[in-house]
């Protein structure tokens, strides 16, 4: 019997407390900002359905929790996932430096087969703040950290001014994707038969 | 099980009823009035009992002493329908432990004394460590800026160490019928109380103030070991011993608490401003002051009132996380993953259907339930439920304290548990138990149903099907 693969990816959002991470994914999914957002506590998702090239997928966004309170709690939400989203403040020095705790941390717990190539996109965000004369972190080095950790591609956005997110969440579902391999769904055709046994269009509506 | 958030609440001080929140009570009481006697009775049978009121408080004191006549009642009262809310003042610090309940009003009156005293004098020792710090890591480092987090304060060019903001701020805590014990504090430190001028202060009058007064020799000789731990650490990088090396880690570990604590304070909202008008009423000056003295940022959208309850809350978790460096502002994972582990073993035994559903789709550790647990369903209550939920938790835990663990069967009635909360959450999953057996099949299915219970639960529900519960699994977990 033929099958109709359904494809959900699963991205985690990982870093400092108070650097935007609920924020970028409420613009990104809900298209709204707010900055009473409180802490996360633990995690949460939401999802979206993205055109990526020619295909449609689920995008599953894993916000968590940036107090390092939360972090062991990482390995029950960070299992299976395609991609991970390292977010810093270009306004904070240590919200950059953190990064390689975070992606660490995350590798540690997350334990991908292929830890060399596993798909990471770093986004600098809070780029709108005082028209960006109070950031502390420089483009460059930020860019600099990033190819020497294999060429993470980089981002700069602004949750609030709706600014790169989409571009940054098309780069997360891209390499996502790339990453994606054995964590399908496997369904049955959808037959209509109204239209002759011809295949449904949509990919899933469970 | 512990938690600050239990403790923080202590903090929230005279909470009046809005007459918002008077209106609907008697317009509820109206409706229900008018449905008629019996079913008025059936539905408060249903629901919740009263509160415990002003006039029953009154008059549970013996008229002598001043003592509690039947402590056991009073609790009882509180377990099953909470308190009214302008008596919560006056009952919160029998339940959280301020006072001995068998305490007379002379022994409560020398107690508040005492710690208040108390209070004073480490208040006394902190502004002298601080100015100290300040005053040597300057000799050390001039203009040194790596230290930001621990010494910005006492370096802010409005003067006047933070502490001593923070004591004009707790002026009020003292209230008008402590007057006597106020003035003490007048005579100890002048200056302590008078709110607009303390920010204004200079260093060096309070340093010479502080320093004179308020701690004792043992303590001096400890403050002078850390305030020399600290600097060399900080500008000389020398090698440590075991116990200097402890110094720096709960140093490091109380910048990163107080960095989480200013992130969060600040996104605090504005639903307490109906239960504490008064609070709610300052200036924009003062709640400036107030923010920029307890070293708050990016607080500028937040308008006054926020501003300054955001600053407060950071004085008063800064002081929780020093006072309880083991739990500081943030739960340990280990205490987390055990409560855990004790939903899932109450499921196993009260619920195994859910509890082999829930194993089936990997979910029996109950991450689901991390936030519940964390906050104490606070994200999942409204702030009226979870006031009452916690005076609940808190005189269920002083009625446990008086139980008599050796008497073996227990009618229902009196039945108290040390988990309650466990079993409160455990009742709120098996509210959704249906959609969850029937729909979801992963943990991050469980979660969102459990996401999405926030404001539709009734805490009042809840309390009942918890003590089923926990009545119901007793000796089986």
């Amino acid at each position: 019997m033929a099958t109709r693969k359904r494809t959900l990816l699963k991205v985690i959002i990982l870093g400092d407390s108070g650097v935007g991470k609920t924020s970028l994914m409420n613009q990104y999914v809900n298209k709204k900002f707010s900055n009473q957002y409180k802490a996360t506590i633990g995690a949460d998702f939401l999802t979206k359905e993205v055109q990526v090239e020619d295909r449609l997928v689920t995008m599953q966004i894993w916000d968590t929790a940036g107090q390092e309170r939360f972090q062991s709690l990482g390995v029950a939400f960070y299992r299976g996932a395609d991609c991970c989203v390292l977010v810093y403040d270009v306004n904070v020095m240590k919200s950059f430096e953190n990064l390689d705790n975070w992606r660490n941390e995350f590798l540690i717990q997350a334990n991908p087969s292929d830890r060399e190539n596993f798909p990471f996109v770093v986004l600098g965000n809070k780029v709108d703040i005082d028209g960006g004369n109070s950031r502390v972190v420089a483009e460059k080095k930020a860019k600099g950290w990033c190819t020497s950790k294999g060429n993470i591609p980089y981002f700069e956005t602004s949750a609030k001014e709706d600014l790169n997110v989409e571009a940054a969440f098309q780069c997360i579902a891209k390499n996502a994707l790339k990453n994606e391999t054995e964590e399908e769904i496997y369904l049955p055709d959808t037959i209509d038969v109204n239209n002759g046994g011809s295949q449904s269009k949509s990919t899933c509506e469970c | 099980m512990t938690f600050s958030s239990s403790k923080i609440a202590l903090h929230i001080r005279k909470p009046s009823p809005s007459l918002a929140f008077a209106v609907t009570a008697v317009a509820g009481f109206v409706v229900a009035a008018a449905l008629g006697g019996t079913l008025f009775f059936s539905l408060r049978k249903q629901q919740k009992r009263s509160p415990l009121t002003s006039k029953q408080w009154g008059s549970a004191f013996d008229a002598v002493s001043g003592r509690l006549i039947d402590k056991q009642k009073v609790l009882h009262k509180v377990r099953f329908g909470g308190i009214e809310p302008h008596i919560r003042a006056e009952v919160w610090p029998f339940l959280l432990g301020f006072y001995d309940l068998d305490s007379t009003q002379e022994e409560r009156e020398s107690e508040r004394y005492r710690k208040r005293e108390l209070y004073m004098g480490l208040k006394m020792r902190c502004n002298a460590l601080r100015i100290k710090l300040f005053e040597v890591t300057q000799e050390c480092d001039e203009g040194n800026t790596s230290t930001e987090v621990s010494y910005e304060d006492s370096n802010s060019s409005q003067g006047g160490p933070r502490v001593s903001v923070l004591a004009s701020q707790d002026s009020s805590f003292t209230g008008n019928d402590d007057k006597e014990i106020n003035d003490s504090c007048k005579r100890q430190s002048p200056e302590v109380d008078d709110r607009a001028s303390v920010a204004q202060e200079t260093n060096a009058d309070l340093t010479e103030d502080v320093l004179s007064s308020g701690s004792s020799n043992t303590e001096d000789v400890e403050d002078e070991q850390l305030v020399k731990t600290v600097c060399e650490s900080v500008f000389s990088g020398k090698v440590h011993s075991d116990m200097e090396n402890d110094c720096l880690i709960a140093t490091e570990e109380f910048i990163n608490c107080q960095r989480i604590i200013r992130v969060d304070a600040v996104r605090m909202n504005a639903e307490w401003v109906p239960y504490s008008p008064s609070q709610a009423n300052v200036t924009e000056q003062l709640a400036f002051q107030l923010a920029r003295s307890v070293g708050l940022q990016d607080d500028e959208h937040l308008e006054p009132c926020r501003q300054h309850h955001a600053a407060r809350l950071v004085a008063v978790l800064e002081a929780y996380a020093l006072h309880d460096p083991e739990t500081g502002y943030c739960q340990d994972e280990v205490g987390i993953r055990r409560q855990l582990n004790k939903i899932s073993s109450i499921f196993k035994a009260g619920d195994p259907h859910l509890y082999s559903h829930l194993e089936s789709i990997d979910a029996e550790n109950c991450f689901f339930v991390y936030r519940m647990v964390v906050v104490l369903l606070r994200r999942e209550l409204t702030f009226e439920q979870t006031i009452s939920l916690w005076e609940v938790l808190w005189a269920e835990k002083k009625a446990l304290s008086l139980s008599n663990t050796k008497q073996r069967k227990v009618r229902r009635r009196d039945f108290v548990t040390e988990d309650l909360i466990l079993f409160v959450i455990a009742a709120a999953i098996r509210r959704r138990r249906k959609v969850i057996i029937e729909k979801c099949r992963g943990l991050d299915e469980v979660l969102r149903e459990c996401n999405s219970m926030a404001g539709h639960l009734d805490v009042w529900k809840l309390l009942k099907d918890a003590h089923d519960l926990a009545y119901a699994v007793e000796g089986k977990l």
